[in-house]
């Protein structure tokens, strides 16, 4: 043991003592009133009354159906796809392109995605006013239910088109992680077409890395909320958007009723995870034989060709869909009017950006902020953890796999555990310790969920950092403190600057949290842009969404630019 | 008569164990100024995990007992920043954000800028790389790298040099060239020198010392 284990052990239980313990606390402080337990409104007596009216109300069966089935089909589909594009593509020519154009799909936050795919795919939506009247024959925006349909089908189609982008990161990180391109020769060399190659030997792999983000992916699906508003059903809305309504419903003795469906949504989240694991254990026995079962010889080239074509397809319309989702809110932005039929504005107008302008400075100001402090606060909090891990993983023998896998497992914590289960909680805290609505405690609810992706963008590259570097820079300089940032943080800067972009990305998309913690007292783009998308103007929800999309796209523009001002003549960065 | 040069360096019944298992037999070396030491050995008979020792930055799982001694101080248990000793890898490890004159500038002492960049140019100048200190590190030849490196580990004035197989990067012609060049700076500072090496070549008297023996041999040429 060192002085550098010792000061591991301490950071680390810093981190999660400010962030795992709040959880907790969290959790505990939606339960008790789930039991029937909130004495700030009166309520002393331990019962089961709130769980099992939850379970009687009429609007929960089928609530928790049309979650539970969006949730479901949206984190498979979102998972079977993006590893089907994985197997097609991987070492085809468009693979480098893909690796990279990921990160831009990523940037563009799920709020002003669905917003503007919202006003694409609407009866009224531009996709329908192009097809009509010529070829639909409306002149009137046909009375369909496509936006909060009943089975929630928009809001999965959204879930799984920026799921997708999200699964494709994890897996080129899990890619990199062994030699594939080998892997796959010495298959082919045995026999083995491609796609057995792939599923037998890569995918098997692959999988213990993509683990902990299909089932923060499934988590986030049955318990997101901003995205239900806009796209899930209404009557009844999904499971965590009912839960919500009940909690900020004027008659205070429904938070008990909200407090239950929490619990019981973190309880179905568990359940479900469970289940998957089971599954995962039962097809590893059932497939055992299968994986060494030897190459199966089938002429399919023709096949596999037509696949990749298609995976090809898969790719461009995620692009498309994404691109004319933005364009579509560009389009709104600048309109004065739009009648139905027509393909574009009949009249354009600079009005309702002036208009969101004039409303919007407050909120920017504070989105930016929050963003800016929590962004700074993860990095710097993240750096010191992986600095410390990094020098102690050089001593560590075999314990380190298994504390590094828990530490994972932690990491992962705010992203598995839904927010809505635990939010309350905090909200019930903060407001009997007075905190409630200050930037101080918002930059710490923040900071809960952008810590995990801090850590998630920047571990890599901290721990394959070649030690050798700092070890000659503190021989040559005989100063640590001069060698670590001169050196080390330097050397590393592009990535650091990248991680504090999508750490301000992940603050600045954060709904729920803002809600229950600013308590309206501070508003960020985020909560503005979901409270004027249902039922506002569309031309100034749509230069909203806009500016929740510009922001962080501003920040990564910056992240990027800066490193390579700093170091423009250095190749070899 | 040759006057008899003072011991500088010495290893007195060193012995590294890892997990209670010695990673080498013990070992007692003695090392005068200027004087290179070429140790050889099977891969994996611990010859990385002696320099790091000396260095000062092995893991704390090696147990370590014995004295290393460096000018009449004992080296074991001082940090690496300390201790004045240098270490020299196969990789260069040019810091890659900086130019050649930052590399360099990172290793000399504080003091007035313009001296420092007079010393930096005098050491260029001395490795027949004059006017490379605007150079991006990235576009030197692997010669140059290795040369650069060196002077750089040299620039922080060591009292000792341990050199991890320097050459086993360079090709044939290169490796003879920086090997002349490396014994030659090894003079010039008059400091006892530790080579790590593979290649019988690399013996500049004939002699190395075989750390799986734990003794001197002599080179036999066939």
């Amino acid at each position: 043991m060192t002085a550098t284990k010792y000061k591991f052990i301490l950071v680390s239980m810093c981190a999660g003592g400010l962030f795992i313990l709040p959880i907790l606390t969290g959790l505990l402080g939606t339960w008790l009133p789930a039991l029937g337990y909130l004495p700030s409104i009166g309520a002393r007596q331990v019962t089961m009354a709130p769980l099992l009216a939850v379970l009687s109300h009429p609007s929960s069966y089928s609530s928790i159906q049309a979650t539970l089935s969006s949730a479901l089909l949206a984190t498979a589909a979102a998972f079977v796809i993006s590893q089907w594009l994985c197997m097609q593509l991987y070492s085809s020519r468009s693979w480098s392109w893909i690796k990279r154009s990921i990160a831009l799909l990523l940037a563009v936050p799920h709020l002003a995605f669905a917003i503007g795919f919202a006003f694409l795919i609407s009866p009224s939506g531009w996709i329908m006013r192009l097809l009509s009247p010529g070829i639909s024959g409306f002149d009137v925006p046909p009375d369909w239910l496509i936006i909060n349909d009943s089975y929630a089908l928009s809001l999965t189609l959204v879930l799984v088109l920026k799921e997708i982008p999200f699964f494709l990161l994890m897996s080129v990180a899990a890619i990199g992680s062994f030699d594939v391109t080998k892997t796959l020769h010495v298959a082919a060399s045995l026999g083995y077409s491609r796609s057995q190659a792939w599923l037998k030997l890569v995918f098997v792999q692959m999988y213990p890395q993509l683990r902990l983000p299909l089932y923060a992916v499934l988590s986030y699906s049955l318990s997101v909320v901003d995205l239900s508003i806009i796209l899930g059903p209404t009557a009844p809305p999904t499971f965590a958007v009912l839960i919500n309504q009940w909690y900020s419903d004027a008659n205070t003795d429904f938070r008990l009723l909200g407090a239950a469906g929490a619990s019981l949504l973190l309880l179905l989240v568990i359940f479900l995870l469970a289940v998957i694991f089971a599954f995962e254990k039962l097809l590893s026995i059932v497939f055992k034989d299968w994986l060494v079962a030897g190459p199966m010889r089938t002429g399919q080239s023709y096949a596999a060709s037509g696949q990749r074509v298609m995976a090809k397809f898969t790719v461009v319309a995620i692009w498309i869909s994404t691109l004319l989702a933005l364009l579509v809110l560009l389009i709104w932005s600048l309109t004065q009017q739009w009648r139905f039929p027509l393909a574009l504005p009949s009249k354009w107008s600079l009005k309702y950006w002036q208009k969101s302008w004039q409303q919007l400075p407050e909120a920017l100001f504070n989105t930016a902020l929050v963003g800016f402090i929590s962004a700074l606060i993860a990095v710097a909090i993240v750096i010191a953890l992986l600095h410390w891990q990094s020098q102690c993983n050089r001593s560590v023998g075999s314990s380190k796999l298994r504390s590094s896998q828990l530490l994972l497992w932690l990491i992962y914590l705010p992203m598995l555990v839904p927010q809505v289960s635990f939010l309350f909680g905090i909200q019930v805290l903060l407001v009997s310790l007075g905190l409630d609505g200050q930037l101080a405690s918002l930059v710490w609810a923040h900071l809960i969920f952008v810590l995990p992706y801090c850590y998630l963008t920047l571990a890599e590259v901290f721990l394959k950092f070649d030690n050798r570097y700092l070890q000659q820079a503190i021989i040559l300089s005989q100063s640590r403190w001069k060698s670590f940032w001169m050196i080390k943080i330097s050397m590393l800067f592009k990535p650091i600057a990248f991680s504090f972009a999508i750490s301000f990305s992940v603050s600045v998309s954060q709904y729920l949290p803002t809600l229950y913690v600013a308590g309206g007292r501070i508003n960020t783009i985020t909560t503005e842009t979901v409270a004027l998308a249902s039922g506002g103007d569309d031309r100034i929800s749509a230069s909203f969404a806009l500016w929740q999309f510009w922001l962080p796209l501003l920040v990564f523009g910056a992240a990027i630019a800066i490193p390579q001002l700093f170091f423009r003549q250095r190749k070899g960065l | 008569m040759t006057k008899i040069k003072p011991v500088v360096f010495q290893l007195q019944k060193l012995q590294l164990r890892l997990a209670g298992v010695a990673v080498f037999p013990e070992i007692s070396i003695q090392l005068t100024a200027g004087e290179l030491l070429v140790v050889m050995g099977p891969s994996g008979c611990g010859k990385s995990s002696l320099l790091a020792a000396i260095a000062g930055s092995s893991g704390d799982e090696f147990e370590l007992s014995g004295n290393i001694v460096l000018r009449n101080q004992q080296l074991n248990g001082l940090s690496m920043e300390r201790r004045g000793v240098a270490i020299q890898y196969q990789d260069d490890l040019l810091f890659p954000h900086l130019d050649v004159a930052g590399n360099l500038l990172f290793a000399l002492p504080r003091g007035v800028s313009q001296e420092r960049m007079h010393k930096v140019g005098q050491a260029l100048e001395s490795a027949g790389l004059a006017g490379f200190e605007k150079r991006d590190v990235a576009t030197l030849s692997g010669g140059q790298r290795a040369r650069v490196s060196l002077l750089r580990s040299l620039l922080a004035r060591p009292k000792l040099l341990l050199l991890d197989e320097p050459f086993s990067r360079l090709d044939q012609a290169l490796r003879q060239d920086f090997r002349q060049f490396v014994f030659a700076q090894i003079a010039a500072m008059n400091i006892p020198a530790i080579l790590v090496s593979h290649d019988r070549q690399d013996c500049p008297n004939d002699q190395f010392y075989a750390l799986s023996e734990a003794q001197m041999q002599i080179l036999k040429r066939d």
